[in-house]
């Protein structure tokens, strides 16, 4: 079965400093695997990667593949494979969440399947605020719109960016239940995040990014202390 | 395209400037249009007033039938007329600061012309709110206020990198936003331009001129403003519009207004004012001289009226023409340098056009309008001719002291502006 996303020896150096080195990552359709670290450990930057964008002066090496497609040489069709949700929600304030969908769909240059409705209501946006310009939401509702865009777009892949941060526990929950949603139609999900008791609910598995490298991480949610924790970002889990 | 448009259009501040954009385009015009038909009124004023008043001349000075040559040429006033064009409106330029109707004389015409030189000074200042006006000096900052933060307000939205995920040319995307945001503002620029001419039924070879002028203009600053939002670095909003607002001063006001002080450095003009005075002194001085010093040489210009009957007594109306006329061959020289000088600051600002598209803007339309130097150089020329004609025509009344009838007088010459529509 091909790897929705085949990572393998990336290695990235920016002002002198190697942010990745000799990394590796695969991920299969139906797995969330998440990445923690602590910030600057270059989990933004790695997700840059995927995406095939660095900054200038950044120097890269190593492959990355979006369902068997190179990012660097095939960028157009391996993004197509994929949907990208950042931090904040990247919707348009003064359009509403079905503005928001088709302006972006057109710029992916994707038709839908479905009407965008259709999507939103699989997402769990209410009716009644599918219309209403989207500044009006909250930022899980926001989340959900750019859930409902990945569903729109059909991409295999997932990459979720600090899902969780800025949300109360009960759009958590929603959330965590989304991606395991998107996990059971088959996609791949890649998570970064903070959150390790979200990540703990819905991965298959977890990862930590320090020193450039993804060890993996074993976790039992019932003897998670905070020093745990503590030890776990300082590199000694 | 439509996407992005729609995109713009939703955001109320965004309606909120096309409707300015669209009402100031409208206003420009409109004052324009308002300027150039007081000027058209005035002159349809003027012709009917000389008109009656002519008339009037005819019946009150007539004696046995006949009029005298040299009162005709002393007392009788002829309207010049510097009328506009169809398309005047778009660039009022010098209209509004040099007299569009004078009242000339058989008297030496440099000391005439001049009487009206001095100009508006609030005018000359500010300038006119035109179509040309506005283009020239507020579209830029259009440009500006639509294309600062291409780049910076996505990235200040972090909506960059999922906008760069979404997109297969990220390029491509770019220059269709910026495409989509010149072609607003070209549409609220020409959109009331192509009304207002329908409206007016005007001639369509200008209009295109016009929409031209208007798509390259606008182009520029487009580029301009997208090649500095869209670097890589240009990630601050307010440093990109403050670089561009700097960049609009200096291209619109600083460097036209101290390369126009260069070409004035460069061409020194004689003020009209002094030529006036000169005149009027030689005029005054040719009084005292022996009159022979005046006719000896303006015998030598017209020899067909050196045998004529000669000047006798203390005045007689053919040497005060002539000492008139000599006045002017005296200055012919300096105002010759004059309009040469005029001349040679049209043509460096027509070089500066070149580096500078305000300017090069600004002369495309104030060519189309009939307001810039060269016209008003050519509409100068005119009155000299019409003069010549005058004077030629009364000379021969002079001279030859015909008398002058009812028929002559109504043979009269009248000034025909090849400016006029």
């Amino acid at each position: 079965m091909t790897a929705l996303l085949s990572i393998a020896q990336l290695s990235l150096r920016f002002a002198g400093r190697d942010i990745l080195q000799q990394l590796a990552l695969t991920l299969h359709a139906g797995e969330v695997v998440s990445v923690l670290g602590s910030n600057g450990a270059g989990k933004s930057t790695l997700l840059k990667s995927i995406l095939g964008l660095h900054d200038a002066g950044v120097d890269q090496s190593g492959q990355i593949l979006i369902a068997g497609l190179d990012i660097q040489q095939a960028r157009p069709q391996a993004l197509a494979q994929l949907a990208y949700v950042p931090e904040q929600p990247a919707v348009y304030g003064h359009l509403s969440a079905i503005e928001n969908i088709g302006y972006f769909l057109r710029l992916a240059a994707v038709t839908p399947t479905m009407e965008i409705s259709a999507y939103l209501d699989m997402v769990g946006l209410p009716a009644h605020a599918w219309q209403r310009p989207c500044s009006e939401y909250s930022k899980g509702m926001k989340q959900k719109v750019m859930l409902a865009l990945a569903l729109a777009k059909q991409a295999k892949l997932l990459l979720l960016d600090e899902p969780n941060s800025g949300l109360d526990p009960q759009a958590t929950e929603e959330l965590n239940q989304l991606i395991l949603q998107c996990k059971k139609k088959g996609m791949g999900v890649l998570v970064v995040t903070h959150d390790v008791l979200s990540a703990m609910a819905f991965s298959d598995r977890l990862l930590m990014l320090a020193n450039g490298q993804l060890q993996p991480v074993l976790l039992d949610q019932s003897t998670l202390t905070l020093d745990s924790l503590k030890q776990l970002y300082q590199g000694q889990a | 395209m439509k996407h992005e448009l729609i995109l713009l259009l939703k955001q109320r501040s965004m309606v909120l400037l096309v409707l300015l954009s669209l009402i100031l385009t409208s206003l420009s015009l409109q004052n324009g249009w308002q300027n150039i038909s007081h000027i058209r009124t005035q002159i349809l004023h003027a012709q009917q007033e000389e008109s009656l008043r002519k008339q009037d001349y005819l019946h009150s000075h007539q004696h046995d039938g006949t009029l005298d040559a040299g009162e005709i040429g002393y007392y009788l006033f002829h309207n010049v007329y510097h009328a506009p064009t169809e398309w005047s409106f778009i660039a009022l330029g010098n209209r509004l600061v040099t007299p569009y109707v004078q009242r000339i004389r058989l008297l030496g015409l440099q000391g005439q012309l001049y009487d009206g030189e001095s100009h508006h000074p609030e005018y000359v200042m500010l300038g006119s709110f035109d179509y040309a006006f506005w283009l020239v000096f507020f579209s830029p900052l259009l440009c500006i206020a639509l294309l600062h933060d291409l780049r910076a307000s996505e990235q200040q939205a972090q909506r960059l990198l999922f906008l760069n995920s979404l997109v297969a040319k990220p390029a491509h995307f770019w220059f269709k936003r910026a495409l989509a945001r010149w072609l607003l503002i070209v549409t609220t620029l020409t959109l009331p331009v192509i009304a207002f001419a329908t409206l007016h039924a005007l001639s369509t070879g200008p209009l295109l001129l016009v929409l031209v002028v208007t798509l390259l203009y606008t182009l520029f600053w487009t580029m301009v403003s997208a090649a500095i939002s869209l670097h890589t670095r240009a990630v601050n909003a307010s440093f990109n519009a403050m670089l561009l607002t700097s960049l609009w001063l200096c291209m619109t006001v600083i460097l036209p207004n101290l390369a126009q002080l260069w070409c004035h450095a460069r061409a020194p003009v004689q003020d009209g004012s002094q030529i006036a005075l000169q005149h009027r002194q030689l005029v005054h001085g040719a009084w005292d001289l022996p009159k022979t010093d005046t006719l000896t040489p303006f015998y030598a210009l017209y020899p067909q009226w050196r045998d004529t009957s000669p000047v006798i007594g203390r005045f007689h109306w053919k040497w005060y023409f002539a000492f008139q006329h000599m006045a002017d061959v005296r200055l012919a020289p300096q105002v010759a340098a004059r309009e040469q000088a005029l001349m040679q600051r049209d043509q460096a600002t027509q070089q500066l056009g070149w580096g500078l598209p305000g300017v090069w803007a600004q002369r495309q339309l104030e060519q189309l309008a009939q307001s810039n130097v060269a016209h008003l150089l050519a509409h100068r020329q005119q009155i000299e001719q019409f003069h010549t004609q005058l004077r030629h025509f009364v000379y021969p009344f002079l001279f030859e002291e015909q008398p002058f009838t009812a028929e002559d007088f109504q043979q009269l010459p009248t000034f025909k502006s090849t400016g006029a529509d």
